[in-house]
């Protein structure tokens, strides 16, 4: 009525023309919704992108600018706390390592802060967003009117393939988590608790078959990124490995170290199997077995040359050794899924600062940058060239000579960058011998020694995926989601855990991985001696791709091997007899890191704790034991 | 009659309107003597005239004289404190980026732009930086609204307050009044933060490195005693950058007069504002320049009587402005790396003439400064309002009709020339010294590169276009008065980076009756609505009732000779507030974001999500006002108004996100769910003895608003002390400040002794801050985090001004205080107050600090290089007083007539911010001497009237 007055006013005393009832209408256009999205085939592309973006990472990080390597949390990796905190401090990695994560501070990487919306659950939210967009993928695509039945089921695998591999990711966090397979109505009341261990490897298994089944086996090249029959039977194989390993299917005599990380009733469901089961390991093996039956299929093969080692100085493909090759050739044949959301894409704006800056290597800035150190404690796990262990000594005269002396495992060199060691990537003036020593006998700070904490000398820097060839370009890096080696390490992993000692096949299978790698073949150990062997073969060959921190909660390492203090080189500059710059070295304390046993389950974010619905909705909150 | 609507749409047609109905209303309201004592006013001037007819409204009108009492470059920084219920927060005090932020009675509400007091300038609404730059001596008067019967009116956009100015205008005067005023002011620093010498810093460094067990940086810190040593400096790099003082100055000239027929008012200001950067033009004026802001108002105001029913006024505004500043940094950047760069990094000119530079500061301010070009800034203001009244007594006595178009639009571009040259760092070995090549020459690093860039765009730039129509109806019969009103209005505002206009459109009315100037009675309301909302949620209804009961007309105190004058008066309603941060809040959109790359080729795919579920009752921000006041005026000379309120702001925007599981993926949407109550108190009393011949006055005000947030969606949590509600807006929160961790704390390995409460943000050593573990778990954690002081917005505000005229002199005096205000150190002093960490500097605040021979006398934690996240939570140890009390203005004048031609020539000193008070230590309280200053000054005027 006061509407009508006043428009009525409006038109006596002004003008007919001018008094449109539309005055305060919101001019067309700009509004896409869901339902304009899964319209046409073009249009769903964004929709599915966006899964993507969202679901299918791998263990690379995320997100904020300040995000360091997933290995920050283990003992593999210590970046200066706290002179590097504002790059440590993303996950709350500095917490952690101290012992004082906490609900509000836990190391879910989720999905940084950094993103163009909010979300309710804090990192753990995040993984639910790709759940969500994957199931509104799924349940839509159907709406499609220009595709045809075989392009929306391939589009369904995909989708199912995103949810159950979000799904592992928050089950490789928590434990039994709440499982959310169709997108949540806003309306009526929803409550989904956290489900058991069992149900939810049982649906990330069950959501893997159903994947493989409407997934091709191959994808042409414009099609490069988008996963494939073989990227579903591996996630499969490594929930299933997964569930095999002790943390999971414990046996009774490891109970006692993780007493104090159950709850010792029913509720530990949602921790682990009631029961120990060897055939779960049966099952594990079974699963990577079928990856690499088919791999071949699928174009996947382990990628060897026969060149073991990288070129000294090389700035070329064509002088890196094979085991390098695997992160830097593009698109090579022993990778099933890469995250490409690094890879030369507007996403993050910049975004190549993703491997530049979040894997930071002080090498790859040349200058500016933060050092990844590698602790002597993980450098010690490389085995010498012949095989046999190593320990470093307490100190040297000259450590690039030392280095080489050593006669590692070609692996470690190519890992790891050392003061002293010529170092070549063609573009600008990163280039040549890296100087990461203090000063001494005249000689200034090594121009890399310096940092945010101040000069330090530290002379180890992780760099793997660290830009040297092709002018120093980082557009050939995709972060390997999974690559076939995995699972050759897996199977051979599975199968002797299930037939309690290696058998012929057993070895073939770390062999082959050890032979691209040019070590020796393992041989002739029983059953423990080849578990030490498989484990640390898995931590070597898959360093700093992300694994390390699951692989030591699964085999309930962690309270044995991350409570120590971790310790580094340091060189400092002295003049040799001839007058030139000598890089004396001596081991140095980096930290003590504190792994309580309550560590093995992340505490899930107050907040969501809050709003009860992750326990029995009575006494238990649903909250892992010891939080 | 049909000849009447012929003329009005002509008049439409050829657009010659304007003035807002409210504008026009009040003038032709004869104001009661006992009332027109209420109003506050300078003698010079009693023209000033309050623009609103609701006697019962809380409302305060300072006349524009005021406003030249203090001499700044930024119109709004006059209103420190003569308004009380407006709180005025110091922004910088850089030339040309001054602007303040306004608030009504504190805040009420947790989104910032639902604070926003809304602007109006002649009638019609305006944004805050067309009132900036506009000069004191075209304004006639400014009037706060501030509660319902006067804000409801202004339905969704008077939520937050309403700020009215008002130009002068023409007036009926056989002879043209040309007025002529020069101000000239000298500027200087208030106060800047102390930082170390080189020698000092050099030391407190070294022992900074021992306490983080590394060894010593600077081997000879004798060194740097010496002054003039090029490697191994002492830099005073405030004084090396900028000059002690700076001038600001202005000019105008006005011309104002008119006859039954025209009235006019004319004026021309030219303003000049200096910065305080030293030599900047040492290279070449290309090259650089001192911080300046200069500009040109013009202002035509015209009232036309085209008839003896038919008028006209027409208001024009023009103003440019020209911003200069240095291209090298913005004014933060600069005063920050001033703060940051230790006395002892780098020589302003190396020994070989070249620039200095180190790679932890990488800023040479003076090489900036002098060498890095020139960012020119341009603004053009326009504001025209055209309004007619027609006088409709044909119809029935006393009705008019009134009409009105505004265009408001600012352009802001800018130009500039932007160089690089390098910059030289001196090789430096392990022991502080230069290293030597061969030839026993000083080996420089080259920092930096040539470049040149030159390029010119837009800032920013904003239109706003009103239209508005209505009735006017004021008549007596006998004893009864009616005052009425109905007014139609559009509006719609675009800017750069808005989509959508923002659009309104709205219906107000207002009635006012009294009866024998005695029982007064306002109704006030809109019917209002905006684009943002829809339909069907559009139009909001804003009422409001007032009741006023004048006791002094009463029979039993009329005769009385102690009260002239008392007032009752009492108002209730709404208003409302949209918020053009949260718009369309009802639909649900696909949003754009995050992607993925496919293909050998590497092609990135754009990805597309749901956007936020939609909140179909989606609606703006309400606020219920309650306002009791009363006015008296005693023995014809004190004068007193004091105004209770309390108000309440409903439908505050939130994410709920603390009752929605993180499981379901959803992007929730704002819903109008949280509450804050906000009440307090105005008061003003005034003395003024205008009969003697020494005339003088004594005002005081006082205003008090203490919010509190009465409903938020919040996550659960054990204490109380960890929500947000029941406690103020921006509440400080932080940890109790225990003393330092002794030695005696830790056993031999350093390992804190059991029962010794340890921090979850690092592992303590001794000599870093100790906290009270509020909840007993032995950690201190956010947990520990207790409520503490006050916000960083005062709660209260006090203005003293006192004054006389005596013979040609006369003097005023004007004192600002706020109290009830906690700032934080942390917040926004961190550069002062972090020694070393991110290689800042040190300075005073870090002096004292602990050390095991220190242990009981220390006032800051050990010194460190490294940063320390237990010593960097919010605490009480950074918390400080913010209260203060500024000497605004002083002014001593005196006016004579030497020659008969002219009128007055008055010539006056001013002072301006001279002095403050305040309780932190080393720091000036209002904005913590951190960014560009700011500044005192002391001005001559002269003022030729003829």
């Amino acid at each position: 009525m006061i509407n009508s007055l006043l428009c009525a006013i409006l038109l006596l005393l002004i003008s007919t023309t001018s008094c449109t009832k539309n005055f305060l209408e919101k001019p067309k256009g700009g509004a896409v919704t869901v339902d304009t999205i899964f319209h046409t085939k073009n249009q769903a592309q964004y929709a599915i992108a966006r899964m993507y973006g969202w679901c299918v990472r791998g263990y690379l990080p995320q997100g904020s600018t300040d995000l360091p390597r997933p290995e920050i949390l283990t003992d593999a990796l210590y970046i200066i706390s706290p002179g590097y905190d504002w790059a440590n401090a993303g996950i709350n990695g500095p917490i952690y390592k101290r012992g004082n994560m906490g609900p509000n501070s836990n190391v879910d990487y989720g999905w940084g802060a950094t993103t163009d919306e909010s979300v309710t659950g804090g990192a753990m939210g995040w993984h639910y967003k790709g759940i969500r967009q994957a199931n509104i993928v799924f349940r839509n695509i159907d709406m499609v009117v220009d595709a045809d039945q075989d392009w929306k089921n391939d589009v369904k695998g995909q989708a199912l393939f995103c949810r159950a591999l979000q799904h592992y990711e928050l089950f490789r966090y928590y434990g039994g988590i709440p499982i959310v397979s169709v997108p949540l109505s806003g309306e009526g009341e929803i409550n989904v608790g956290r489900s058991s261990v069992q149900s939810v490897v049982d649906s990330i298994v069950d959501w893997c078959d159903k994947a493989v089944d409407l997934l091709p086996e191959t994808r042409p090249s414009s099609d490069y990124g988008r996963i494939t029959r073989l990227a579903a039977l591996a996630l499969k194989s490594r929930v299933l490995l997964y569930a095999a390993s002790p943390l999971y299917n414990t046996p009774d005599h490891m109970k006692a170290a993780l007493s104090s990380a159950r709850f010792g009733d029913a509720r530990d469901t949602v921790l682990c199997y009631p029961v120990y089961s060897k055939d779960r390991w049966k099952l594990a093996a079974d699963a990577a077995k079928a990856v690499i039956d088919n791999a071949a299929a699928a174009g996947v093969a382990i990628y060897n040359t026969g060149k073991a080692e990288t070129e000294p100085g090389t700035d070329t493909y064509a002088g890196l050794g094979d085991y390098e090759a695997v992160w830097n050739v593009y698109a090579n044949k022993e990778l099933i899924l890469v995250s490409t959301k690094n890879q030369n894409g507007s996403d993050w704006g910049a975004n190549l600062t993703a491997w530049g800056k979040f894997l930071s290597s002080k090498v790859g800035e040349w200058e500016w940058g933060v050092k990844n150190n590698m602790p002597i404690e993980f450098m010690q796990l490389y085995e010498k060239k012949d095989g046999t262990r190593f320990t470093l000594p307490a100190s040297g005269a000259d450590l690039p000579v030392d280095i080489r002396n050593f006669n590692l495992d070609p692996r470690f060199y190519q890992t790891v960058a050392y003061d002293g060691m010529f170092f070549r990537a063609a573009s600008g003036a990163k280039y040549g011998t890296i100087p990461f020593y203090k000063g001494g006998d005249g000689f200034a700070d090594g121009a890399l020694s310096s940092s945010d904490a101040g000069s330090d000398g530290y002379a180890l820097d992780v760099y793997k995926f660290v830009a040297r060839v092709d002018n120093g370009s980082w557009n050939h890096f995709a972060w390997p989601v999974f690559r076939l080696a995995e699972f050759y390490l897996s199977y051979a992993e599975a199968l002797n855990e299930f037939h309690d000692g290696p058998s012929g096949e057993t070895y073939f299978y770390i062999n082959e991985i050890r032979k691209r790698a040019g070590m020796p073949n393992k041989s002739g150990l029983d059953y423990a001696g080849f578990q030490a062997a498989i484990q640390n073969e898995r931590t070597i060959e898959l360093a700093y791709e992300g694994h390390r921190y699951n692989d030591l909660l699964r085999w309930v390492k962690a309270h044995q091997v991350l409570n120590t203090n971790l310790r580094g080189i340091a060189t400092t500059a002295r003049r040799g007899g001839d007058g030139s710059l000598k890089r004396s070295w001596e081991i140095v304390p980096f930290m003590t890191q504190v792994f309580p046993v309550r560590y093995y389950y992340l505490p899930f974010i107050t907040s969501e704790v809050s709003k009860n619905y992750l326990g029995d909705g009575a006494a238990w909150d649903g909250q892992n034991p010891g939080w | 009659m049909k000849k009447i609507y012929t003329k009005i749409i002509t008049c439409a047609l050829t657009g010659l309107m304007s003035l807002s109905t409210q504008a026009q209303k009040t003038e032709p309201v004869a104001i009661q003597p006992q009332e027109r004592l209420m109003k506050v006013s300078t003698y010079e001037d009693s023209t000033s005239v309050s623009v609103i007819k609701h006697r019962t409204g809380a409302i305060f009108t300072l006349s524009g004289k005021e406003l030249q009492r203090m001499m700044v470059g930024n119109l709004l920084n006059t209103l420190q404190g003569r308004i009380p219920g407006l709180t005025v927060v110091t922004g910088s005090g850089e030339p040309g980026y001054d602007n303040p932020t306004l608030y009504l009675r504190g805040q009420s509400s947790w989104n910032i732009a639902g604070n926003r007091v809304v602007i109006y300038l002649d009638g019609f609404e305006v944004d805050l930086n067309a009132i900036s730059s506009l000069s004191p001596y075209e304004i006639e008067s400014i009037t706060l609204f501030k509660d319902a019967v006067a804000l409801s009116q202004f339905g969704l956009q008077g939520g937050a307050g309403v700020l009215w100015f008002k130009t002068v205008s023409g007036n009926v005067n056989d002879k043209i009044k040309i007025t002529a005023n020069a101000r000239y002011g000298i500027q200087s620093v208030i106060d800047l933060p102390q930082v170390m010498n080189a020698y000092d810093y050099t030391t407190h460094y070294n022992m900074a490195l021992q306490n983080d067990g590394l060894p010593v940086k600077y081997p000879n810190t004798e060194a740097y005693k010496a002054n003039n040593d090029p490697f191994h400096p002492n830099v005073d790099w405030y004084k090396e950058m900028l000059k002690n003082t700076s001038t600001i100055q202005d000019y105008n000239l006005s011309f104002r007069g008119g006859g039954e027929r025209a009235r006019y008012f004319v004026l021309m200001n030219y303003t000049d504002f200096t910065g305080l950067y030293n030599n900047a033009t040492a290279i070449d004026k290309d090259f650089g320049t001192n911080a300046r802001y200069n500009k040109i108002n013009l202002r035509g105001n015209v009232d036309l009587q085209l008839s003896k029913n038919l008028s006209v006024t027409a208001n024009i505004t023009a103003i440019t402005e020209d911003k200069n500043t240095p291209a090298g940094f913005t004014a933060t950047q600069l005063f920050d790396n001033l703060l940051r760069t230790p006395a002892s990094a780098f020589p302003v000119v190396n020994p070989n003439g070249s620039w200095g530079i180190s790679s932890a500061y990488n800023f040479n301010p003076v090489q900036r400064l002098q060498r890095f070009g020139i960012w020119n800034s341009h603004t053009r203001n326009l504001q025209t309002n055209m309004a007619f009244t027609e006088k409709l007594d044909v119809i029935t006595s006393g009705l008019a009709l009134k009409g009105g178009i505004s265009f408001s639009n600012q352009y802001v571009g800018f130009y500039q020339k932007q160089f690089s040259v390098p910059a030289y760092e001196i090789n430096k070995d392990a022991n502080d010294q230069p290293v030597l090549d061969g030839d026993g020459n000083v080996v420089y690093i080259q920092r930096g590169n040539i470049s040149e860039t030159i390029n010119e765009g837009e800032t920013s730039h904003w239109n706003r276009n009103t239209f508005q129509i209505g009735l006017e109806y004021n008549r007596t019969f006998g004893k009864s008065t009616y005052n009425a009103g109905l007014l139609a209005k559009r509006q719609n505002y675009s800017k750069n980076g808005l989509v959508y206009q923002l659009r309104h459109q709205a219906l107000s009315g207002s009635f006012s009756y009294d009866y024998d100037n005695t029982y007064l009675f306002d109704v006030a309301a809109s019917y209002n609505g905006s684009t943002d909302f829809a339909p069907g949620n559009r139009y909001g209804f804003f009422p409001s009732v007032g009741l006023g009961w004048v006791l002094s007309n009463e029979s039993f105190l009329s005769s009385s000779n102690t009260v002239d004058h008392l007032k009752l008066r009492a108002t209730w309603g709404k208003v409302g507030n949209d918020n053009e941060a949260y718009r369309f809040l009802y639909q649900q959109w696909a949003a754009g974001g995050g992607g993925w790359t496919v293909g050998s080729d590497n092609i990135f795919r754009g990805g597309r999500r749901e956007g936020a579920v939609s909140n179909a009752a989606f609606g703006w921000e309400t606020k219920t006002i309650l306002n009791l006041g009363i006015d008296i005026t005693v023995l014809k000379k004190l004068k007193g108004t004091v105004d209770l309120f309390s108000e309440k702001r409903t439908g505050i925007l939130e994410r709920p996100d603390a009752l929605v599981p993180g499981y379901t993926g959803f992007l929730l949407q704002f819903l109008n769910t949280g509450e804050v109550q906000n009440k307090g108190f105005e008061i003003s009393l005034a003395y003024e003895e205008n009969e003697k011949a020494f005339r003088h006055y004594l005002r005081v005000s006082a205003a008090f608003a203490r919010n509190k947030i009465t409903k938020r969606s919040e996550a659960i949590q054990p204490y109380d002390y960890l929500y947000s509600r029941n406690f103020r807006l921006d509440q400080f929160k932080g940890l109790a400040f225990d003393g330092f961790y002794q030695e005696s704390d830790f056993d031999a390995t350093g390992i804190l002794l059991p029962g010794t409460v340890s921090s979850s943000y690092a592992t303590v050593k001794p000599g870093d801050m100790k906290f009270k573990d509020q909840d007993g778990n032995g950690v201190i954690n956010d947990m520990d985090k207790i409520p503490m002081g006050f916000a960083k917005l005062p709660e209260i505000t006090l203005g003293f001004n006192l004054g006389f005229r005596y013979k040609g002199f006369d003097f005023d005096a004007f004192l600002q205080g706020v109290m009830n205000r906690t700032v934080s150190l942390l917040d926004d002093a961190y550069i002062y107050t972090h020694p070393f960490v991110n290689n800042n500097n040190m300075t005073v605040f870090s002096q004292n600090s602990w050390t095991p021979q220190t242990a009981n006398t220390a006032t800051y934690p050990r010194l460190s290089t490294l940063s320390n996240a237990n010593n960097d939570q919010q605490s009480d140890f950074w918390l400080r007083n913010g209260n203060f009390f500024k000497l605004r203005s002083i002014e001593l004048g005196y006016t004579f007539s030497l020659i008969k031609e002219l009128d007055d020539v008055r010539v006056f000193v001013n002072g301006t911010n001279l002095f403050t008070w305040d309780k932190i230590e080393d720091l000036e309280a209002e904005r913590l001497s951190m960014g560009y200053p700011l500044m005192r000054a002391v001005t001559l005027g002269l003022k030729v009237k003829l």
